[in-house]
């Protein structure tokens, strides 16, 4: 069971991924005039990454595919911060957006070269995000739609950058502590839980969303 | 799994899970409260619309007794005086009749003017209509009113906003300015309606001036509440211009 079960749960993540994608895809009128339009590419982009193109670089080529995820860990932050950056009203929250990817930028290059230290890529990304979903969800709750924020695609979408990366910290932190290794069920499971939560806020918020308010 | 991993699962899944949660639920009392807040806000808004639609409507009502006052006085009164001197003077009947006939004309048509059904159903473009007749009838001042474009609908309540704005000019440029003409314009655009009323009076500096004493910060206020922008521009001895501009 500790072999095939987080093996199964990686496919499980993969199925959140594409229903997450479709999703997006489904409901793509919906949004197609926010920012939030760019959704769908980097959604099927994350799939296309997860589920195919590391596995055949690792599992059928054979080859060290943790480049692939480190690749893809830069792009994902890099994407968010660029989103915050479009929706984010005032001007010193986008100059701290530019700053952050600066930052998150040099650190991403600089530990790069050392597999050991592509988690701290991932925290300093992680810890960026949280700042930046904290600037949206104030700018949301001074907004007119505070009392129809379940139908606005950024509430959710930021929610569950939120709900995601500040599980994720406290998890890697304490996985290199216990030095949990990466392929067990623990680590798995955890990692399938963030991820319900992730693609899950995403599913629903492509669902609940109305065009009116989506408009930045 | 080993006992080591079975311990290590269990305390980061319970921290991962406690931050989750935890955020989950401040997250959700946050926007609740906010929520709460905000149709407090609204409520509170609403009210504060309604009253000030109201007194609006009552200033107009005293205005309108201020004028009937006025007119009773300055113009059937002194009409009425006349026909009385006339009469002890033994003047020839047919000036004591046209007198009298004046008077009532006069009496007539404030009748009509102050009739409460008929200024319920009055649009703002006969509201102005009438205070401009008004003024040019009793001599007060010159005035014109030029209406631009297709007259649109617009909710009576922001009408008589607008009206008593243009009521508080009118008194301004009346009792302060001096003026002695006073062109009043109703543009109705396709997307917007701009209302100017211009006075030829003293006008005032308008860094220097008190503005909340002849009630420009009232103008402005009430201008915002439905909405509107009042911009008022006013030099020494030039005049004074209200502009105000509402999106249909």
């Amino acid at each position: 069971m500790s072999v095939t079960f987080p093996v199964i749960l990686s496919y499980s993540v993969n199925a959140l991924e594409l229903i997450a994608a479709i999703t997006a895809f489904i409901h793509y009128k919906k949004y197609i005039n926010s920012t939030e339009k760019y959704f769908l590419p980097f959604l099927w982009f994350t799939f296309f990454v997860d589920a195919i193109l590391g596995p055949v670089v690792g599992d059928f080529l054979n080859m060290d595919n943790i480049w692939i995820f480190y690749g893809y860990t830069g792009i994902s932050f890099l994407f968010y911060f660029y989103w915050y950056h479009k929706i984010l009203n005032n001007a010193k929250q986008k100059k701290i957006t530019i700053i952050f990817s600066i930052i998150f930028f040099t650190f991403y290059v600089y530990n790069g070269r050392i597999i050991e230290f592509h988690e701290q890529s991932f925290i300093v990304g992680a810890f960026f995000i949280l700042i930046l979903t904290g600037f949206h969800l104030y700018q949301l709750s001074n907004a007119d739609y505070t009392v129809k924020i379940k139908y606005k695609l950024s509430f959710w979408i930021t929610i569950a950058l939120v709900l995601f990366n500040i599980g994720m910290i406290p998890f890697i932190l304490l996985s290199k502590h216990f030095n949990v290794r990466v392929f067990t069920t623990a680590f798995a499971l955890i990692l399938f839980f963030l991820n319900v939560i992730l693609y899950g806020c995403y599913t629903i918020g492509f669902i609940w969303t109305k065009t009116k308010y989506n408009h930045f | 799994m080993d006992e080591n991993e079975v311990q290590s699962f269990l305390i980061i899944s319970s921290v991962v899970l406690f931050i989750v949660v935890i955020t989950m639920i401040s997250l959700f009392a946050l926007f609740r409260k906010r929520r709460n807040d905000f149709i407090l806000e609204q409520k509170y808004a609403q009210q504060h619309f309604e009253q000030e639609i109201s007194k609006a409507q009552i200033e107009i009502r005293e205005e309108t007794f201020r004028n009937i006052s006025w007119e009773l006085h300055d113009n059937i009164g002194q009409l009425l005086t006349l026909a009385k001197i006339q009469l002890q003077n033994n003047s020839h009947v047919d000036d004591v009749k046209a007198t009298l006939n004046k008077s009532l004309k006069e009496l007539r048509v404030l009748s009509k003017l102050i009739n409460p059904d008929a200024l319920q159903k009055m649009t703002l473009e006969e509201a102005v209509k009438g205070e401009i007749d008004r003024f040019n009838r009793l001599n007060y001042i010159e005035s014109v009113l030029t209406v631009k474009g297709d007259p649109k609908q617009i909710d009576c309540k922001i009408e008589v906003v607008f009206f008593r704005i243009l009521q508080e000019f009118f008194s301004n440029t009346i009792k302060h300015a001096k003026a002695t003409k006073l062109d009043v314009t109703l543009d109705y655009g396709i997307d917007k309606l701009t209302i100017q009323a211009v006075d030829n009076g003293l006008g005032f500096d308008i860094e220097k001036e008190n503005n909340s004493g002849i009630g420009l910060d009232n103008i402005k206020s009430r201008a915002k509440l439905v909405n509107a922008e009042a911009t008022i521009f006013s030099k020494l001895n030039e005049g004074t211009k209200l502009t105000i501009v509402y999106a249909l």
